[in-house]
């Protein structure tokens, strides 16, 4: 069984450096948030697997505190990450940042109207 | 056991060292959030990981309200940009 927490355990920490990467390497902000949001989730998702079947092996005094905890630790990820990554994009987005490459840009126009709906 | 535990801990504290290098050298202020956004998870999952090394729990509410107050921080950042150009 703790060829589980082994492998568990590098699928999230590879699935995180994938993320790193991704953030180092992507030329502007929405393939950027593309990259940062969902594989933090899926790593977070990985790694907290790691630690419930890894308490579950110890079973001492603070396993069952240690499992409920690192539950609502996902939880509170899982619910927040997504929304403060629409956020990010909705205020890039009225900021007028351009995708990266483009030549004509199709939200110009909706980018105009929602700052002279703001004024 | 324990040391693959504080093996993974180090590696994300160097993820959260790359993070904070894309930080310092971003050409705009929404790339410089979403650095801050992923450093933020990387951190609830770091304080997990140090929860299981030391087996106390604390760690782990520690990460719970970093990630609620952290939360709050970036909807309010992003907020202000879209007031600060109007």
């Amino acid at each position: 069984m703790e060829i589980a927490v082994y492998i568990l355990l590098g699928c999230g920490l590879f699935i995180n450096a994938m993320s790193v990467v991704g953030l180092l390497r992507f030329p502007d902000i929405y393939t950027r948030l593309h990259a940062a949001t969902k594989t933090t989730t899926f790593g977070s998702i990985f790694i907290v697997a790691a630690v419930i079947v890894h308490s579950i092996l110890v079973d001492d005094a603070a396993s069952l505190t240690i499992i409920m905890h690192s539950a609502i630790a996902l939880v509170v990820v899982i619910f927040t990450n997504p929304i403060s990554a629409h956020a990010i994009a909705r205020a890039a987005l009225y900021f007028g940042i351009k995708p990266y490459g483009v030549v004509i840009n199709d939200l110009s126009e909706k980018q105009k109207q929602a700052r002279r709906r703001k004024a | 056991m324990n040391t693959l535990f504080i093996v993974s801990a180090l590696l994300i504290g160097s993820y959260i060292l790359l993070m904070v290098i894309r930080v310092a050298f971003s050409h705009n202020v929404p790339e410089r959030i979403v650095a801050l956004d992923t450093i933020n998870t990387l951190i609830i999952t770091l304080m997990i990981v140090l929860g299981v090394i030391q087996r106390k729990a604390l760690y782990i509410d520690i990460g719970i309200v970093y990630g609620i107050i952290s939360f709050i921080g970036t909807l309010y950042i992003a907020r202000y940009l879209i007031e600060e150009k109007k």
